[in-house]
């Protein structure tokens, strides 16, 4: 048991250690934007 | 507004930086219309329901305090892991931010780029020191990662390259026009045009990894149309065991499509543009309406005060206005009053943007800078004039055109105004032909 323990230890942190193992499924959508620069509207 | 009402899916609406200020310095007489307008702004995206907007260099034009002041304003996040307080190191404002839309949650932060207004307060730190322990502590709740950083692509493949789990970077102080979503590494990276000409619209499809590829319904769709010009073509040729084959196939590739269930992370984009002259929600309208009405009370009290920085008596005698021109240049004159320089400036009052300083550069005549001088031109300036493109006419009036002026103006002096941002169409050759003076 003692042998196997490292083994039972990586398999416990692999889903924290590759970070995406355990990550949730879904459909979303981003609305994005940038560098609005304090523009609100055209000049003329 | 209208189409995120529209999009059923959960969703969320984030800014990369950059919002507030443009990315010249905030002048003393800039300042007071830039702040008022930074505040409409703020009061614009919390009705828009932004989620969060990464803190970009330039929206510390006004100041550490003026920013504290507009994110406590703010109804959304201001994010930055790596702009902190000089005196204790800790972050000015919030690292990250956690948000659900649907069954994900999103983990959210953002990066300061350099080259900001100097600052006794704050320090901005390396991105490889800041953002490593951020991401790790988002990795431990979210399933989705998002960066709003304000840096060059350069170093925005370097944080893809090293920090994988981050899986979509809004990229701020990049590229004046949209960008489609490009992947570096495993990473979707993405950015609008400048100066809020357009929303982005990302709809992901998220399976958990990063392993990008069609969307599988578009995949679907593809085969399914190709399965439908086979079998058209196979109704005028019956026989052909080439179709057969094809229809063979393409049949069995689509019902493997339809029941599987092993599937790529996929997304699409598209970019709505931004009519801004006439925003759809009529209480951002409303909010437009008010910054417009604070900036044309903050340039009447300015044109009513002494300038703070006269130009020099010299230069200031350099320009003529088009009417001294005209007494003697009879034909370039009505010529170029029928072109659009000519009504400049009356362009910029009928949309009651005459006392804009933002605007006001580019629609006069005789001053190159955004100063409180530009409010208070005599009407030969009031145009685009002669003198833009020909030079300070003031010598060449005084010695009766025994000195010369430029007859043809470089380019760099049409790009002054015509900018990618304000005129995306502008051609220095063709467009030089139709501002030009016919006999030239």
């Amino acid at each position: 048991m003692n042998r196997m323990r490292p083994l039972l230890i990586l398999l416990f942190l692999f889903p924290l250690l590759s970070g995406t193992a355990m990550a949730g499924k879904g459909k979303f959508v981003v609305f994005y934007s940038n560098d609005v620069h304090g523009e609100t509207e055209p000049c003329g | 507004m209208q189409k995120r009402r529209e999009v059923a899916a959960p969703s969320l609406t984030v800014d990369g930086g950059g919002l507030l200020f443009g990315e010249t310095p905030l002048s003393p007489a800039m300042a007071p219309q830039a702040r008022a307008t930074a505040r409409g702004i703020v009061e614009a995206y919390n009705i828009m329901g932004y989620n969060a907007v990464g803190v970009g260099r330039y929206d510390l034009a006004g100041g550490v305090d003026f920013l504290r002041e507009m994110a406590a304003a703010s109804k959304f996040s201001w994010l930055s892991a790596n702009l902190v307080d000089r005196a204790d190191r800790k972050p000015l404002f919030a690292a990250k931010l956690f948000k659900k839309a649907g069954g994900i949650t999103v983990g959210i932060t953002g990066l300061t780029g350099p080259g900001g207004p100097p600052s006794d307060r704050s320090l901005l730190l390396p991105w490889q020191e800041a953002l490593p322990p951020v991401v790790a502590e988002l990795k431990k709740k979210a399933d989705f990662i998002v960066l709003l950083a304000d840096l060059d692509r350069a170093q925005i493949d370097k944080i893809a390259a090293a920090l994988p789990a981050v899986n979509l970077i809004i990229q701020a102080g990049g590229n004046a026009g949209d960008l489609a979503p490009v992947l570096s590494h495993q990473t979707l990276v993405c950015s609008t045009a400048k100066q809020g000409k357009s929303l982005g619209v990302l709809s992901l499809d998220w399976q958990g990894r990063p392993n990008w590829g069609q969307s599988p319904e578009e995949l679907l769709l593809d085969r399914k149309r190709a399965l439908d010009q086979i079998e058209w073509q196979l109704r005028r040729a019956p026989s052909s065991p080439e179709l057969r084959q094809e229809k063979k196939r393409l049949a069995a590739e689509v019902a493997t499509l339809e029941a599987s269930d092993s599937r790529s992370s996929s997304f699409k984009n598209d970019f709505l543009a931004m009519e801004t002259s006439l925003p759809d929600d009529l209480q951002v309208a409303a909010v437009v309406g008010d910054i417009r009405q604070q900036i044309q009370r903050l340039g009447k009290q300015a044109s009513h005060r002494p300038v703070a920085n006269p130009r020099p008596k010299e230069k200031e005698a350099d320009y003529v206005g088009w009417q001294a021109c005209g007494r003697c240049h009879l034909k370039e004159t009505a010529n170029w009053q029928r072109t659009r320089h000519a009504g400049s400036y009356r362009t910029l009052a009928a949309k009651q943007q005459q006392f804009n300083l933002n605007c006001l550069p580019c629609h006069v005549t005789g001053t190159e800078e955004e100063t409180s001088a530009a409010l208070a031109l005599p009407e030969g300036m009031l145009a685009v004039g002669c003198e833009v493109c020909h030079g300070p006419g003031g010598e060449h009036v005084r010695r009766a055109g025994k000195v010369p002026l430029s007859r043809r103006p470089l380019v760099d002096t049409c790009l002054r105004c015509h900018t990618p941002e304000q005129d995306d169409h502008f051609d220095f050759t063709r467009d030089l032909k139709r501002a030009a003076h016919p006999e030239e």
